[in-house]
């Protein structure tokens, strides 16, 4: 599927952030609310990963790497909604991965596993079982 | 007679009175409201102070005006500039309308329009900042706003420590660009 573009900057609230510059992190804690595009992460606290790269005229520039959302993580994408403990959102691959008893509903339809990986460009996920357990998945015929 | 001489006497009084409150008439500030004066021990402008320690330079601090307040052991500053170094390298560098400097401890208070660039390309903007050199630690309680490579971050009050790297953002906004 071919890749969409989506808005690239990240906007990110919460009650106390604290930035650690030697270890390339800053972690958001409290009410934490991160939005990229249309894509929002809701979680007690998020963990930004960032490395320096030389950006134009030769000015340090922060890229980001990696967001960790961790306790009572939602997030939401158009009519999609997903929840569980921790979510990884990698950068480079633009892919989310949710665990810790996540579920993922659109509409009434929902989809229970132990990891839910949303690949954010292609409007993808896939649903991974624990072992010896199986994926729920309750769908509504006629459901829009 | 007798109440003709005490009505003479009376009015001399009241006309003595009157003209005594004229004398003060003019300076009735010095009366009425006897305002704290501060006596500067030493009022300077132009100023460039460097702090050495171990034959390392710590400090340098510049300022277009500053008095200097003995018996407080405090030095009050106006357009200011404060370099805080370790092992050659330029650790923060403040600037501010306003600053006050306690000769004891070197703590210092900086405050109207305050500028922190740190040694890692970071810009923060404030109207208050406090430095305390014994923990290496910034700090404030008004709204700040930070800006550093394709970031920017506002808050309501914060703490840096200069040796961690580490910053502390109460109720903070965070805008990562993109990149």
């Amino acid at each position: 599927a071919p890749t969409k573009k989506t808005d690239e900057s990240i906007h990110i609230t919460s009650n106390q952030m604290e930035a650690m510059d030697k270890e390339g992190k800053v972690v958001f804690k409290g009410n934490v609310v991160a939005k990229k595009g249309g894509l929002t992460i809701y979680s007690d606290v998020l963990t930004v990963y960032y490395q320096s790269k030389k950006g134009t005229k030769g000015k340090d520039r922060r890229a980001l790497k990696r967001l960790i959302a961790k306790g009572n993580v939602r997030i939401i994408q158009g009519n999609k909604t997903a929840k569980g403990k921790i979510a990884i959102y990698d950068k480079d691959t633009e892919v989310i991965q949710l665990s810790g008893n996540a579920q993922v509903w659109q509409g009434k339809n929902t989809v229970k596993g132990n990891k839910i990986t949303f690949y954010i460009n292609e409007d993808k996920s896939i649903v991974e079982s624990a072992p010896g357990k199986k994926v729920e998945a309750v769908v509504f015929s006629g459901e829009q | 007679m007798n109440k003709k001489k005490a009505i003479i006497w009376l009015s001399s009084i009241c006309v003595l009175a009157l003209g005594i409150a004229n004398l003060f008439r003019f300076n009735h500030d010095e009366l009425e409201f006897p305002r704290p004066k501060i006596y500067a021990d030493a009022k300077m402008s132009g100023i460039f102070y460097q702090k050495i320690k171990k034959n390392q330079l710590i400090m340098k601090l510049r300022a277009d005006e500053a008095i200097l307040l003995k018996k407080d052991k405090r030095l009050t500053a106006r357009h200011l500039t404060l370099s805080v170094l370790k092992d050659g390298t330029q650790l923060a560098k403040l600037r501010s309308l306003k600053g006050e400097l306690d000769l004891d401890t070197m703590d210092a208070l900086f405050l109207d329009d305050v500028r922190l660039e740190t040694k890692n390309n970071g810009v923060l903007f404030t109207q208050k900042l406090r430095y305390i050199p014994s923990s290496e630690l910034l700090t404030t309680d008004v709204p700040v706003i930070i800006q550093k490579g394709g970031l920017k971050v506002t808050g309501k009050a914060l703490s840096y420590n200069l040796k961690t790297g580490k910053m502390l953002i109460k109720e903070s906004k965070t805008f990562i660009e993109s990149q």
